[in-house]
């Protein structure tokens, strides 16, 4: 039985869209709008209660709100081994490459993970179920799956729930209708440590064997910022950095330019769309291609 | 580029997994003598953005498939054809603008002509939306027009225990299909002088395929339309085969 239907696609819309509260609501008079995050509340309340029950009754609410009771999980990739909530939280590099590379070599095992599917936050939620079940987040998920600063600095008792459930949707697979496409890149640890292995070895394969594949990891997994601005870039408004080599221009130039910040990375990819204006980045020699990216980044930071 | 004379423009069928692309060059003899002498390529781009997916195609011959690898591609995928050249090249400043007094080398990889952005999704996909309808009784499908967007679509509604088949049930996607079809004549954004992209496709489609629209006489037939649109079983025809 297939796991990502349409119709599961959309009971996990209509379960996202029933947990979260938007604040513009400008077609909702003020009683309908209380009745509402009324509603919301109670939805919130009861994954709450799954969540600090542990585990297995989470693995359980999950399953009844995606409509699979009953049905057995395969083809999905799982955990080298239990994980703690701050590698969850942060997976370290070696983490990230022991699951990224490990689940490459599992294609049969792990046949459901290709880039369209981890490019959805319902595969990643449904692997989280898998997860739950056999333990490998511990029995006590609260802390890896809602808490958090955000969660200790909550006005109050509804804000907080609020944090919690926002926590939640993004760490389990991503929150697209507040973060959109790029959230299940960014958001959810797992997620993202998969497509940073990912885009690291294409890096390697792709940048005419200037970087390997752990130079190009290391130099990603270092600043949360910049990657969320790779990936930003990549899905809503520069996707012709998502060429193999011009990504690779990037991760390497990022790999030799020390600490980048965010705006580095932008204007390292704003100088690279616009040359692809008038120019195949593609037929770009490597080394004129790196030189560009690359400066424009380094004279950002000397300007600063 | 700045070219006096030259035109092109692009032709791109999507099917299921990739298109068959038809570039055209008017007064080009100088890109068409560029593209026989190996300096310049027809192209066309493929982007994915939600899989961070982006590749060229490049081909000396205006008229190839591209297929697109399905498990690395998300549902709307975005194309991009020109022309560009694969070395670097001197153009006659003769067939330029007058901007241009001399002949300028452009390097590898210069855009010389570009087309509009098409998007991927097929036709079929552009005229009918399956939706989950709970107030169906079990096994019912009905079909009504949606005029809520600014193209014409037509939402299939299933009842729930059908639903959750449509993405792999061929047959029942054919049958919501063909009841658009059936509809489709009493659509007025199908009348004639519609501005609709969609209706002029299905058009195009019907008349590449020798079928009557649906305002060409009494024989509409909705079942042989919604066939010339997408094939009963994809791999014999609609589907594009993976190049050896």
């Amino acid at each position: 039985m297939k796991l990502l239907t349409p119709a599961r696609a959309e009971a996990f819309g209509e379960w996202q869209v029933d947990l979260i509260w938007m604040k513009r609501q400008p077609h909702m008079g003020a009683d309908e709008a209380e009745k509402k995050r009324a509603a919301v509340g109670s939805c919130q309340r009861e994954l709450h209660s799954a969540v600090t029950d542990g585990a297995a009754a989470t693995a359980r609410y999950l399953r009844r709100v995606l409509f699979l009771e009953e049905q057995t999980l395969v083809g999905l990739p799982t955990l080298p081994r239990r994980l703690t909530p701050g590698e969850y939280l942060k997976p370290p590099l070696e983490l990230e490459a022991e699951i990224g590379d490990g689940w490459c070599q599992q294609p049969n095992r792990a046949n459901l993970l290709t880039p369209r599917n981890a490019a959805r936050p319902l595969f990643w939620l449904v692997c989280h179920i898998n997860w739950l079940e056999q333990g490998l987040l511990g029995d006590e998920v609260y802390s890896p799956l809602m808490g958090g600063e955000a969660v200790a600095g909550a006005r109050d008792d509804r804000d907080r729930l609020e944090k919690e459930t926002r926590n939640f949707l993004r760490r389990t697979g991503g929150l697209p209708r507040v973060r959109g496409n790029v959230s299940v890149l960014s958001d959810c640890p797992i997620s993202r440590g998969w497509w940073r292995r990912r885009f690291a070895r294409s890096a390697a394969r792709h940048a005419g064997r200037t970087i390997d594949v752990d130079v190009a990891h290391r130099s990603l997994h270092r600043s949360q910022q910049v990657w969320e601005e790779l990936v930003r870039l990549g899905v809503w408004r520069l996707t012709v950095i998502n060429h193999d080599r011009t990504r690779a221009a990037l991760i390497a130039a990022l790999a030799s330019g020390g600490d980048w910040r965010r705006e580095q990375m932008a204007a390292a990819a704003q100088t690279a769309a616009r040359e692809a204006i008038g120019r195949s980045l593609d037929q770009v020699p490597w080394a004129e291609l790196y030189g560009l990216v690359a400066a424009s980044a380094s004279q950002l930071r000397q300007a600063s | 580029m700045d070219w006096k004379r030259a035109s092109y423009g692009v032709e791109i069928d999507v099917r299921r997994g990739g298109a068959q692309v038809t570039h055209r060059l008017r007064d080009a003899a100088e890109i068409e003598n560029l593209i026989a002498a190996g300096d310049a390529r027809f192209a066309l781009e493929v982007r994915c953005p939600v899989t961070q997916y982006a590749c060229i195609r490049l081909d000396a011959d205006p008229s190839f498939q591209v297929v697109w690898p399905p498990d690395e591609v998300g549902d709307e995928i975005f194309l991009l054809p020109g022309v560009v050249a694969v070395e670097d090249v001197v153009l006659p400043a003769a067939a330029l603008t007058d901007l241009w007094r001399d002949s300028p080398c452009v390097p590898k990889g210069w855009w010389l002509a570009k087309g509009d952005v098409h998007t991927s999704q097929p036709l079929a996909a552009s005229l009918v939306e399956y939706r989950r309808d709970a107030d169906l009784p079990s096994g019912c499908m009905r079909v009504r027009e949606d005029g809520s967007g600014e193209e014409p679509k037509f939402a299939v509604h299933l009842a729930p225990d059908v639903f959750g088949r449509v993405e792999t049930d061929r047959d029942l996607q054919m049958a919501g299909l063909i009841a658009a079809f059936a509809i489709l004549p009493m659509s007025d954004r199908f009348r004639e002088g519609s501005d609709s992209r969609v209706a002029f496709l299905v058009r195009e489609r019907l008349a590449d395929a020798g079928v009557p629209a649906w305002d060409e006489g009494d024989d509409w037939d909705p079942a042989r339309a919604a066939t010339a649109v997408e094939r009963l079983h994809a791999a014999s025809d609609g589907a594009l085969e993976e190049e050896a």
